[in-house]
């Protein structure tokens, strides 16, 4: 909550915004510009705050690392920030706020696939440029794509796909029951893997839904897992909800007498369920254990993340978020102009590379290109200083491996 | 049939969690025909005590400081906030107290932080216990035996002591007590504190199983005005029947359509105010303002 | 709606606001969206304050209607006109949805109060929250829609881009002309417009009778005013203005989710208003400005703001404004309910009846008013049992009785406040007794309180023009813009009932400022007014000076020569002089019925007198 309201926040951006919202001319930066401001939309309370937080946490070493050095193109970075409370209501609310009220050229965030698509949608109407980050359902670049929309974390499809090469030699087939938080990525996630599982025989033999965000007492759902006596419990929750549900799950027995399988996890969510992860197997698009002793910028970022925050170490999703604001950054020094139009334009065509292998967004849908890990739970006493390394690293699954075919896409996107 | 009883058991534990609540809103209301709409503030109030001491000193400790810090917390609202609208219309009571509840809340924010709070349970009580072909989890056992044992020491208080003598008149006839001249001030700062201080403890005890945020309170205290409502504001046995009602009848409809389990419980409460306002139980009273 | 020059004074003043105001929020650190979300806000909030300020209830499910049109709009516009989108269609349909969806809640809700009609509209609004996230094929569930076309609005041949900016006008401190889209002038137009006509509303005879109401809503019914038609037609207009806002909403986002209807939503018009001030034309307008303000520029300085929002509120309910004062005041409880607590104490088993009422009378065809049989239960207590009863035209009749006897219950089961467990009541040869109290009184039954119940905030005046008009337009209109000052037939039964009560001197003084006898007889002239032809007159000279009980039993007796009136009363000496036939009511049923003189000489009725409280009554006639 730093931004200032000073009237200056109509001067640069918003005169540069205003213009292109409402397609007054071509754009031209009307005068040296010293700032620009950037909306940092994430949750901070509701069942994904730790992740929102953590993300916080990133993009703030990223944009003060990015200051202390000149800025973009000489114009230092400013933020807009706002709660999204899980909500796409509020999400979309805050993003109407940083672009009208602080005039926001870029607004990033996500961990939502709900608030995502909702900003999403509104980035377009604004013709402002939206990275989301720890978005993970399907719909983000396929059914809701959108011109204005980049997306770099790994998708449910992705996920699916590296889970079932991994899966079904682990696994087996045999009866599944799936519990799932019903939203836009709980149904993406639900939708992948019986598609990918069931060809191979396995059965899914109920899937429960459960309302989201506000679930708290998810044993109506573990007692109908009970009695279903599946072999395999798929957990379609994430964050907070993921930690209540797993730990109820436990307390009805369940981790002892099923095979757990929740599609996407992270630090924190591991963390919050402690020995109840142990042997759980999950996907994660980065984990820094791995990924520093492989890219020298993981290792910077990973090392500045805990010399600025002592005792932790980033989670995915602020990988996701420091890589994006640095994304953007390019993209824009690139393009010579912070006009959406050239910088999409950019990152339609360009590949990087920053804390992981060199990627790209595929021009067709927006979706980052990039590898996916299949990890599993260790149990908490090996899992070193805060708890952070929590798993080991099954099989990294190369990005163009698992990636949507682009003739499956149902993606429709806009011209500008 | 296994799916059944797993659901008729899980549906009577929920209504015991409902049950725990709503019995400090209907004698509160009962006596003091207050509407209170700031009862899920001390619930959310008791989780952080208890949080808050569970950490620092011990999960038993908590169980003891939670209800003693929001009964006081209650005290001190009655006296300089609440008395002043014992005698006003229900809509403001209504108003105050909801205003009272978005004070709470917000604090809860400021100092808490927004984030979902929990604590662990101790490591004995983690497990489950198998009864026959049920396996549940022993925490929840155990925490509807202590709503059921608390509901015993209310019911002999209201049935045993002084006190409850002008609970029970209250329920039945307010105006016969302020005939009879019975201490009513000084009673009803006690039903007050002792609601409040019931819906502190079940904070402290069920944070563990449903975790804490600021806006638990406001989120639990829906399904307690429905249990109350269903089974008839101000009845001790009101709370308990719509309670059981509510959890069986939610625990069910989940079972059979899942989409339904809520709408279904605030179907029920429409059409018990509909058809016999008074609630189930309820005795028939002066139901316009 | 604007026909005098105060009406459109009014509405160029709120016309110049609306045009200013975007540019006072600007260097307050407003900006343009929140100027047009702030003006469409405030239209659900003066909708919801017809309903919290002016009918006087409190619903906690407003949301319904505001997200219930909000998704209506998006709906249509999604799935109905995805190739043509008409902004007007996805407006009028939504709004026209909330209505319908008002009436039908409203028809089942109006019937409760207060506590209990706040949790009957939050359990329906639970419910069209969770139907709305089930429904997924047509809500998408808790994800909600997204991508609502919302930029062209159609007028006549053009489509109007309503993203376009304004030209640029530079205003210095107060920025830019171009900070505002076309979106804030419809958005303002509406308000404007709903402004106008919430003004010409409240000024109308329906906002008069919505006033009468709510101030006292006994008294309304019993001059034939069908209160539940009237709060009915306020919950259907409030639904309606919150779901207009409600589609606006959508439409200006571009997207709705369950939020919109969810129970923090119905919270936020209840703290927009009441922050406010209720009763008031502008009050929820500052209301919602104040607020979300709060929420969009505080909350960018400290993360208190939503403490700081709740201390407001508490505060303003604390120290009570005048507009929330007569939500607040504590309802009388309804005579008859009081009367029924106090029979719940004693326990004595009624007795049968002892004599019946005069042989001859029954079933006469000339009688006016007549029961058979006429009984009450509160509980198990019998009130009213057994009570034949027949009154001939014109005939003044006194209905006497120890305390306890049951006149009351039995005046009120003439007038139809309750309704009888048995038996029947005729009025001229027509079973009346299903009859609701306000229809009675269309068909000449009229009744004076016990306590006078009167309009104590209105003048003496007011108080009879009320009732004249309940007579004049029947007991339902919907005249939501027409006043009532306009209606000389209304003037002159008001002024007739004032003159016959001997009320012209006081006729604009404030009810409540009138001294006891006053309060009495304007509570006849009220009755009086409905131009009946059966009055009741239940204890009309009781607390009153010898001087003023002699006035109006002078009063009475005038009044008796033009029409059947029954008179409950305590005072024997008026009782022996003034009636015709007398009827003494005994444990609730009819001990004797004579004249005068039958009466005082009737050993029963001596007996249960001096058995009675009433000793010294019948000893001195």
């Amino acid at each position: 909550m730093k931004q200032s309201l000073s009237r200056g926040r109509f001067v640069a951006g918003t005169a540069g915004v205003a213009a292109l919202t409402f397609g007054s001319g071509p754009y031209v930066i009307a005068a040296p510009t010293k700032e620009i401001t950037i909306g940092l939309n994430v949750p901070q309370s509701g069942p994904y705050a730790e992740q929102g937080t953590d993300q916080l946490r990133a993009y703030h070493l990223a944009i003060d690392e990015i200051n202390a050095k000149g800025g973009i193109m000489g114009m230092k970075i400013k933020t807009s920030e706002g709660d999204d409370q899980t909500k796409p209501s509020v999400a979309t609310e805050n993003a109407q706020r940083m672009i009208d009220r602080d005039g926001a050229v870029m607004v990033t965030g996500g961990s939502s696939t709900a608030t995502a698509v909702a900003v999403s949608g509104l980035c377009q109407q604004k013709k402002t440029i939206f990275m989301a980050t720890l978005t993970h359902g399907d719909e983000t670049t396929n059914q809701a794509c959108h011109k204005h929309t980049f997306r770099r974390y790994n998708d449910a499809y992705m996920s699916a796909q590296s889970l079932a090469r991994t899966l079904v030699t682990k696994y087996g087939t045999g009866k599944w029951f799936h519990i799932t938080a019903d939203y836009a990525w709980g149904h993406s996630v639900y939708d992948n893997i019986t598609a990918v599982v069931e060809p191979k025989g396995a059965k899914t033999i109920k899937n429960v839904l459960t309302p989201f965000p506000g679930t708290s007492d998810f044993s109506p759902m573990l007692q109908q897992a009970q009695a279903a006596k599946p072999d395999v419990l798929v957990l379609t929750q994430f964050g907070g909800d993921m930690v209540k549900c797993l730990n109820q799950a436990a307390s009805f027995g369940l981790t002892k007498s099923t095979k757990i399988l929740v599609p996407l996890v992270d630090e924190y969510m591991a963390k919050g369920t402690k020995d109840n992860f142990d042997n759980v197997v999950s996907t994660a698009p980065w984990y820094w254990e791995y990924h520093q002793t492989k890219y020298p910028g993981a290792k910077r970022f990973v090392d500045a993340f805990s010399a600025k925050y002592p005792g932790l170490k980033p989670s995915n999703g602020a990988e996701t978020a420091y890589a994006d604001i640095y994304i953007y950054k390019m993209a824009v020094e690139k393009a010579g102009s912070i006009d959406p139009a050239k910088v999409i334009a950019v990152l339609e065509g360009t590949k990087f590379q920053f804390t992981k292998e060199q990627e790209w967004y595929r021009p067709q849908d927006h979706q980052g290109v990039n590898s996916c890990l299949v990890v599993e739970g260790i149990p908490e006493s090996q899992r070193g200083p805060g708890g952070f390394g929590f798993a080991k690293v099954l099989e990294v699954h190369d990005g163009p491996a698992v990636v949507a075919p682009l003739n499956s896409l149902s993606c429709k996107m806009e011209t500008a | 049939m296994e799916a059944f009883f797993q659901a008729m058991l899980g549906g009577l534990i929920l209504g015991l969690i409902y049950i725990a609540i709503a019995v400090g809103l209907t004698i509160i209301f009962g006596t003091l025909r207050l509407v209170n709409f700031a009862h899920g503030a001390f619930y959310a109030i008791g989780a952080y005590i208890g949080l808050v001491v569970a950490q620092h000193i011990g999960v038993g400790w908590a169980f003891i400081a939670a209800p003693i810090g929001v009964a006081l917390f209650a005290v001190f609202l009655d006296r300089v906030l609440l008395r002043s609208f014992y005698d006003k219309a229900p809509t403001a009571q209504l108003l105050v107290t909801f205003g009272i509840a978005l004070v709470v809340e917000e604090s809860l924010r400021l100092i808490f932080g927004a984030t979902t709070q929990q604590y662990a349970m101790p490591d004995a009580l983690q497990g489950s216990v198998t009864l026959g072909p049920i396996t549940y989890p022993a925490y929840r056992l155990l925490f509807a035996a202590g709503v059921i044992v608390m509901l015993v020491l209310v019911w002999l208080f209201i049935e045993r002591t002084n006190y409850g003598l002008i609970v029970r008149a209250g329920i039945r006839d307010r105006i016969m007590v302020q005939l009879l001249g019975g201490n009513i001030q000084q009673a009803s700062s006690v039903v007050f504190a002792l609601g409040a201080a019931i819906a502190g403890l079940v904070g402290a005890a069920a944070t563990p199983i449903y975790s804490i945020d600021p806006a638990t309170g406001f989120a639990f205290l829906v399904p307690s005005f429905v249990v109350v409502v269903v089974g008839g504001l101000g009845s001790f046995w009101g709370a308990v029947l719509g309670g059981i009602l509510i959890g069986e009848l939610q625990s069910l409809t989940n079972l059979v359509y899942a989409p339904a389990s809520q709408v279904v419980i605030y179907l029920c409460m429409a059409l018990v105010l509909l058809l016999r306002p008074q609630g189930l139980l309820g005795e028939s009273e002066v139901i316009r303002q | 709606m604007i026909k005098t020059a105060d009406d459109l004074r009014f509405t160029l003043l709120c016309a110049l606001g609306i045009i200013v105001f975007p540019f006072v929020l600007h260097p307050l650190g407003g900006y343009s969206g929140l100027a047009t979300q702030i003006a469409i806000m405030s239209v659900a909030s003066i909708g919801f304050n017809l309903l919290l300020g002016y009918a006087g209830t409190l619903s906690y499910g407003h949301a319904m209607f505001y997200g219930g049109g909000g998704y209506v709009a998006a709906i249509l516009m999604l799935r109905f006109m995805p190739n043509s989108p008409n902004l007007w269609l996805a407006v009028l349909g939504a709004t026209l949805f909330a209505a319908v969806l008002a009436l039908l809640v409203g028809a089942l809700t109006v019937r409760l109060y207060g506590i209990y009609f706040a949790l009957l509209t939050l359990a329906f609004g639970q419910m069209i929250y969770f139907i709305v996230e089930q429904a997924k094929d047509w809500t998408n569930g808790d994800d909600g829609l997204q991508s609502v076309p919302n930029a062209l609005l159609p007028i006549g041949p053009w489509k109007i881009d309503l993203t376009t900016q304004l030209p640029a006008v530079n205003l210095g401190p107060f920025g830019d002309l171009s900070d505002l889209h076309l979106w804030y002038v419809l958005a303002g137009i509406v308000l404007l417009l709903v402004l106008v006509f919430f003004r010409a509303l409240t000024r109308s005879q329906f906002g008069e009778v919505l006033d009468a109401i709510r101030e006292n809503e006994q008294r309304s019914t019993l001059i034939g005013f069908n209160a539940s038609a009237y709060r009915l037609a306020a919950f259907t207009i409030s639904g309606a203005l919150t779901g207009l806002a409600g589609a606006l909403r959508a439409l200006y986002d571009g997207s709705v989710t369950v939020d919109a209807v969810g129970i923090d939503r119905s919270g936020s018009f209840v703290i927009y208003t009441v922050i406010g001030g209720v009763q008031t034309i502008f009050g929820p307008v500052a209301g919602t400005a104040v607020i979300m303000f709060l929420e969009n520029v505080l909350s960018a300085k400290t993360p208190a703001w939503r403490l700081i929002e709740g201390l407001i509120f508490v505060g303003v309910i604390v120290f009570l404004p005048r507009g929330l004062s007569t939500i607040f005041k504590q309802r009388e409880i309804s005579p008859s309910r009081v009367f029924a607590r106090s029979l719940r104490l004693s326990t004595e088993e009624p007795k049968a009846v002892i004599e019946p009422a005069r042989e001859g009378h029954r079933a006469g065809p000339m009688s006016i008013i007549e029961t058979f049989k006429l009984g009450k239960l509160f509980g198990h207590f019998a009130a009213v049992h057994d009570v034949d009863f027949k009154v001939d035209p014109g005939e003044l009749r006194a209905v006497i009785g120890p305390n306890g006897a049951g006149k009351t219950t039995f005046f009120n089961l003439l007038s139809g406040t309750i309704a009888p467990s048995e038996g029947t009541i005729n009025y001229k040869g027509r079973d009346v007794s299903r009859m609701s109290g306000t229809s009675r009184v269309h068909q000449g039954i009229a009744k004076a309180f016990q306590t006078a119940s009167i309009y104590p905030d209105q003048t003496v005046r007011q108080n009879c023009r009320l009732a004249a008009l309940a007579k004049v337009q029947g007991s339902f209109a919907l005249q939501v813009f027409r006043r009532s000052q306009r209606l000389d037939d209304v003037d002159a039964l008001a002024e007739r009932a004032m003159s016959r009560l001997e009320l012209l001197e006081v006729a604009d003084t404030r009810a409540g400022d009138l001294s006891h006898g006053d309060k009495k007889r304007l509570d006849i002239a009220i009755a009086l007014a409905t131009q009946p032809q059966i009055l009741l007159l239940d204890e009309p000279v009781a607390g009153m000076s010898k001087d003023e009980a002699r006035k109006t039993e002078a009063l009475i007796r005038r009044l008796s020569t033009e029409m059947t009136v029954l008179v409950i009363e305590h005072d024997m000496e008026m009782v022996m002089g003034l009636s015709d036939t007398i009827t003494v009511l005994h444990q609730g049923t009819v001990l004797a019925t004579g004249t005068p003189a039958e009466i005082r000489a009737n050993a029963k009725v001596q007996e249960a007198y001096l058995g009675g409280h009433s000793e010294a009554e019948l000893a001195h006639p």
